[in-house]
């Protein structure tokens, strides 16, 4: 805890964050292929559940329909490829961002007037929507079956694992840099301010619908770039990639995390990727299993894990005592 | 030159008439205080202003134009700033955030501050502390600096000196005189008629969502009827 206290805060985060890189960089040199397979998942369910956590733990907006936007990159990416034949990982990546842009800016027009559970159930609405037209469109989609991907080419490499693994791991930085100056930014604050009360972020001069759009927006544009990392990573898109289930998965990733701290949703997707692989290769009950850690985990630390952590370093290291006015 | 106009605004609450045809103004640089007791209908008839609650008959205009049941933001935009009775500051964000997320030219901001923290100076020492850890009295304060802080030309303090210690109350008497001294108009929500010729030019009366007096503080000390409606006894 000394060298903690004797480093000036300012340098916490370059230094958090260089070392992060370094770990990240080196990690195909230690790992084995399945490692880094599976440390790619994690990655991109980390930039999904902080895109979520925007909506969901800095606006306050519960959103049951978020695999839609994961699905709209991924299909958008996986589409180009199949279809169209775009290899360029480039114009797949700009594209599926535009895409899930357009997207979560025209369902978020909609959805943010209302509020609550309302608001919950029309994204819930919007989200069966796109798994329906995935698995009606038969010809363009692939109906349930899918479709197959084949790797893109990134500045001419071709993008097997290894190479998307350093695409996934140099974008989670950046995206991760990004949300914490986004989260602690005027506009940041501003969505906090909405989170705990709307109506006096209202009376502040606050537009409050507008700002919950924005945060749909660039919650839907992350859960996008999730999306079109996800689809070279399994090299298949699938309709379930837009259902109820699949959204439920980033609720589950951001709650065991700690929706209130930043980085509660990125070890929260790491902890749920890692589970759900070594369980599922145990067990074809998988989802019991699953699902009663994740309530075991829910009850132990009801912050979630980085949130209950923190309250008990907080409280053990840094109290300090408080004089009574 | 008046700045607000309630003109015979009535408000219902479910099927109940919370105010009924409650008319006053409030002029340029002027501190109006808007008493009675408890239920009276003080808070409504602020939240009316400020577009939270619905006004079903009756007009309300500022700076000449017509605000009646516009959104919150857009009469704060326009330049009403409002304290609320709760305080309602945002607690997971530093003093200096709540004031400072209210603040909308950021070019100013530095003027912004300076305004706020002349008629505050107690809170230099606090724009570092999360909301959550300041007490009812600062607590206060922020709420007042946030209302500043969105540059108003009137604010509406709704019982700004509840639950104040009297040493303290006399220092928000201060802050309030300065608040005026640059040019901001203040409509005072007060249920304690004692605070009210300390602060106020003039004053309102309200009981059962009706106005029964205008005029000088020390006018409703010296009323008896109205001092004894006011007080309850």
């Amino acid at each position: 805890m000394h060298i903690l206290r004797s480093i000036p805060k300012e340098y916490y985060i370059p230094i958090s964050l260089g070392l992060l890189f370094l770990f990240l960089i080196s990690f195909p040199l230690i790992a084995s292929r399945y490692l880094i397979f599976l440390l790619s998942l994690a990655l991109i369910y980390a930039i999904w559940a902080l895109g979520y956590n925007f909506l969901f733990g800095y606006t306050g907006l519960l959103s049951f329909g978020h695999a839609a936007y994961l699905g709209v990159g991924a299909y958008t990416v996986g589409l180009l490829i199949a279809r169209v034949g775009i290899k360029s990982f480039e114009i797949l990546f700009l594209a599926a961002v535009l895409t899930s842009l357009g997207i979560s800016a025209l369902i978020g027009y909609l959805c943010v007037k209302y509020t609550e559970v309302y608001f919950a159930l029309l994204t819930l609405a919007f989200g069966e929507f796109f798994y329906a037209l995935a698995f009606k469109l038969y010809d363009i989609t692939g109906g349930s079956d899918g479709v197959s991907v084949p790797y893109p080419y990134l500045f001419g490499y071709l993008m097997d694992t290894k190479l998307l693994y350093y695409v996934v791991a140099v974008l989670f930085v950046i995206l991760l840099y990004f949300a914490w100056k986004v989260v602690n930014s005027p506009f940041g604050k501003t969505l906090q301010a909405i989170r705990e009360d709307p109506v006096k972020a209202e009376f502040v001069g606050i537009h409050v619908k507008r700002y919950q759009w924005y945060s749909f927006i660039l919650s839907g544009v992350y859960s996008g770039i999730a999306g079109a990392l996800y689809a070279p990573l399994f090299a298949h898109i699938y309709p379930d990639l837009f259902h109820w289930t699949t959204s439920g998965e980033v609720l589950f990733v951001t709650l065991i995390g700690g929706h209130r701290m930043f980085l509660g949703p990125v070890l929260g997707a790491i902890i749920y990727a890692f589970l759900r692989s070594y369980i599922t290769a145990y067990t074809i009950y998988w989802p019991f299993v699953l699902g009663l850690s994740v309530a075991v985990i829910a009850l132990i630390f009801p912050n979630g894990i980085i949130g209950s952590a923190y309250s008990f370093i907080k409280e053990r290291y840094f109290s300090k005592t408080v004089v009574s006015k | 030159m008046t700045i607000l106009t309630v003109n015979d605004i009535r408000v219902f609450i479910s099927a109940v008439e919370i105010l009924r045809k409650v008319s006053l103004n409030v002029g340029s640089g002027e501190i109006v205080a808007l008493v009675g007791r408890n239920g009276a209908g003080k808070t409504t008839t602020l939240r009316s202003i400020m577009g939270l609650q619905k006004v079903s008959e009756g007009s309300i205009t500022f700076d000449g134009r017509d605000i009646t049941n516009q959104p919150p933001f857009k009469v704060s935009r326009l330049g009403i700033g409002y304290a609320p009775e709760d305080r309602r500051i945002f607690v997971d964000l530093t003093a200096y955030e709540n004031i400072k997320i209210a603040i909308r030219d950021k070019s100013r901001e530095k003027e912004t501050m300076g305004l706020i923290l002349d008629i505050f100076p107690e809170l230099n020492k606090l724009l570092n502390r999360k909301g959550g850890y300041l007490s009812g009295g600062e607590q206060k304060m922020v709420a007042i600096a946030r209302a500043l802080a969105t540059e108003p030309k009137l604010v509406l303090l709704d019982e700004p000196l509840e639950g104040l210690a009297p040493i303290v109350a006399k220092r928000f008497y201060e802050s309030i005189r300065r608040i005026k001294e640059y040019g901001i108009s203040v409509l005072i929500a007060e249920s304690n008629i004692s605070h009210v010729p300390k602060i106020a030019d003039r004053a309102y009366v309200i009981e059962r969502g009706e106005i029964i007096f205008e005029g000088h503080p020390e006018d409703i000390l010296s009323n008896k009827e109205v001092s004894r409606i006011v007080r309850g006894y």
